[in-house]
């Protein structure tokens, strides 16, 4: 089932185009990359997607329903959750609450209690379990992600939108987090869209990746014919030369 | 027409222009128009912010005082007389959009224009509630100001 | 915080002696005591709004004013007492959703210059519809007014179900959906939140208690001009009592509101712009110092001494 399609996305701010005329999709069980160099107007699709901003072209469709035009809250509602590129954790909060935040006004909706219990998972899922109750604006960058993701999956999403959740880990964390996304995917049935910068992970779990530079789609495909693509190496490197 | 009200007004002006030559052209002044776009990045640069700061609010106070002194010349003075000023500063402001002293000048202006034009098709009395509404209005559809930069 | 046997012991208790306290204390202390729920219940329904979702709101003032002026309007005609409490509450509340969907558009220190005029815009509004209709400033007296006990238990009911309502909110899906507001508000509406309607439906809670407050307080004045019944002092009072006692949950705002009022009682009608000096000097102090109020502090102290206690022990 086709879960995420966009026809002609385009948004502008002022002068700039940030994107024009994207049309991508994400079917259901997979687990997509999206990828392109810096500016390419990645984040302002997931913004776009989450309705943040108002779209200045196009559709977006949500299991075959329009979202365009709905507020965030409601997007969250049907079944789309997002993680931020600079965490966003509600500081004033303890993990826990957090969390539970996720649980009470995500697509399950339910009473502070089963969200207490359901944060208690959520967290032994993430490794947080020790640190329930610190207060968010406390952790650590790599923790604050955990929290993020942990508190987007309160939501139970049925797509979840990851920002770059893997910007600023070690070698083994990042790995640990590949493992993590898969998991995602594959025991609780989540599909996934991610932006990310680091390749190795990206190629190594996506099943397809759309590339994005300047505001346009430029590639899709599986990641060895991303990787192989002239366009895309150009996009990153520059105008290839012959030496 | 009364030398007090027309003395008053220049100095305003001459305060004014005098302030925002000297935010152009001087570096302390280009220090000051730093800090308002980037606290942090300025800070960084060698800018003491701290100083800034506290250049800026005895700079703030001190023109509230003249402004004080200049309009006792013709209004009667009392502790509590800087109430309604202080809406119709914040319509000024944001008239002008934040930073912008020469838009402020002119925002200034025009609050005094929209306010005499509006008491004078009521009543006085009205004066607060016409600039609140202008506050209002300008919030909503123009929080940037006239002038000002665009804020997303 | 949830509902136990020791809190009960300790509540249950203080219930009975404030509900008896008029047959065997003197009339100067119920009035003292009227003043100080009064600022009760202002606070703590302050704290609904500005303290769980931190838009910090200087409106108080004109929420109160309306209850005020439902009562200045209503007791003459011959209402009863009780119907008049109801009004002006639901008159505040009124206003209070019709203005939030404009206000509450508005975030941080714009929001807070928004409701300062706010208060300001109405007492002129209304100021200007009494000159017209009675062609001057004369004042609105009061006669006949209710017993200053009836006022005491009026108020004492009214707080109970204010610190009851708040006492819901804080641990319900409500009060996560606020706090989550503060903490970030884009992430809120993220997760799911709608946070235009919890934004709307705090103010208008808020507004409820302060319009019930100022029906009864009408009364108790007796004489009221517009810059009476809004008078900024009452949305910095309540704002400073609340800030000053810590803004978790209805603690604080209690706390605050019972220390500021004995402290202005105690200046006197003597002193009151050494009061109004006290007032501000306090505002600054705690913002610098004590951003988490008295109660934020004490048990911040806990918190520490719990983490490093166990590092300092042998």
């Amino acid at each position: 089932m086709r879960l995420l399609d966009g026809q002609n996305v385009s948004k502008h701010f002022g002068g700039i185009a940030a994107l024009s005329n994207v049309s991508f999709h994400v079917d259901e069980g997979e687990i997509v990359g999206l990828i392109g160099p810096n500016g390419a107007g990645k984040t302002t699709l997931f913004n776009v997607i989450c309705c943040f901003y108002p779209l200045d072209g196009g559709t977006i469709k949500f299991k075959g329903s329009k979202i365009t035009g709905l507020k965030p809250h409601q997007v969250c509602r049907r079944g789309i959750a997002r993680t931020f590129q600079i965490t966003r954790s509600f500081a004033n909060m303890t993990v826990r609450e957090n969390i539970m935040v996720g649980s009470l006004f995500g697509k399950s909706r339910g009473s502070v209690k089963i969200a207490r219990e359901e944060a208690i998972q959520l967290m032994e899922f993430t490794g947080l379990t020790g640190k329930a109750d610190i207060l968010a604006v406390s952790l650590i960058s790599a923790d604050a992600r955990r929290l993020e993701l942990a508190r987007a999956l309160a939501a139970r999403p049925e797509i979840l939108l990851l920002d770059e959740v893997m910007a600023g880990l070690n070698p083994s964390e990042v790995a640990e987090a590949m493992k993590l996304i898969q998991r995602l995917r594959n025991e609780m049935g989540i599909t996934i869209f991610m932006v990310e910068h680091i390749m190795k992970s990206v190629m190594g779990i996506s099943d397809r990746i759309i590339v994005l530079a300047s505001g346009r789609q430029i590639a899709e495909g599986t990641p060895k014919e991303v990787s192989e693509n002239p366009v895309v190496i150009e996009a990153y490197l520059g105008e290839t030369r012959e030496t | 027409m009364q030398l007090n009200r027309l003395t008053a007004s220049l100095v305003a002006i001459a305060v004014c222009l005098a302030f925002y030559i000297f935010l152009q052209r001087t570096l302390f002044g280009k220090a000051v128009r730093a800090v308002i776009q980037d606290k942090d990045a300025t800070h960084l640069v060698g800018v003491n912010t701290d100083k800034i700061y506290i250049f800026c609010f005895g700079t703030a106070f001190a023109m509230a005082g003249l402004a004080g002194a200049l309009i006792s010349m013709f209004y009667t003075v009392t502790p509590f007389m800087g109430l309604p000023y202080t809406m119709m500063a914040f319509v000024v402001i944001i008239f002008g959009g934040l930073g912008n002293v020469l838009g402020s000048l002119i925002g200034g202006l025009l609050l005094g224009l929209i306010t005499t034009a509006g008491v004078a098709m009521t009543t006085p009395g009205y004066a607060f509630i016409i600039q609140y509404l202008l506050f209002i209005l300008i919030i909503l559809f123009m929080p940037q100001g006239i002038f000002g930069r665009r804020i997303r | 915080m949830k509902p136990n046997k020791r809190m009960l012991t300790i509540l249950i208790p203080i219930l009975a002696i404030l509900s008896t306290l008029p047959l065997y204390v003197s009339g100067y202390i119920i009035s003292l005591l009227v003043t100080i729920l009064m600022y009760a219940i202002l606070a703590v329904s302050w704290n609904i709004l500005s303290g769980y979702t931190g838009y910090i709101s200087l409106g108080t003032a004109a929420f109160f004013g309306i209850g005020v002026y439902v009562t200045v309007m209503g007791w003459p005609a011959g209402f009863p007492y009780p119907l008049l409490i109801v009004l002006g509450g639901l008159a505040s509340m009124i206003f209070a959703l019709l203005i939030g969907f404009l206000c509450l558009r508005i975030r941080g220190p714009y929001f807070v210059i928004l409701t300062f005029g706010l208060t300001e815009a109405v007492k002129s509004i209304i100021e200007q519809v009494e000159v017209k209709i009675k062609g001057g400033m004369f004042g609105n007296v009061l006669v006949g007014a209710p017993s200053m006990e009836t006022f005491y238990y009026s108020l004492l009911v009214i707080c109970i179900i204010t610190v009851v309502t708040d006492h819901i909110i804080r641990n319900s899906k409500f009060g996560f959906g606020l706090s989550s507001i503060k903490g970030n508000e884009e992430a809120a509406e993220a997760m799911g939140v709608n946070t235009t309607w919890y934004k709307l439906f705090a103010l208008a809670i808020s507004a409820l208690f302060m319009g019930f407050t100022g029906a009864v307080m009408a009364l108790r004045w007796t004489f009221i001009v517009p810059a009476i019944a809004f008078s900024p002092m009452a949305s910095f009072q309540t704002m400073i009592m609340a800030i000053l006692g810590g803004s978790t949950d209805f603690r604080g705002p209690l706390l605050g509101a019972t220390i500021l009022t004995l402290i202005s009682e105690a200046f006197g009608i003597r002193f009151p712009y050494h009061y109004m000096i006290l007032l501000g000097v306090t505002l600054i102090l705690i913002v610098k110092f004590l951003p988490m109020g008295l109660l934020g502090a004490i048990r911040g102290l806990r918190i520490a001494k719990k983490q490093y206690g166990s590092l300092l022990s042998p």
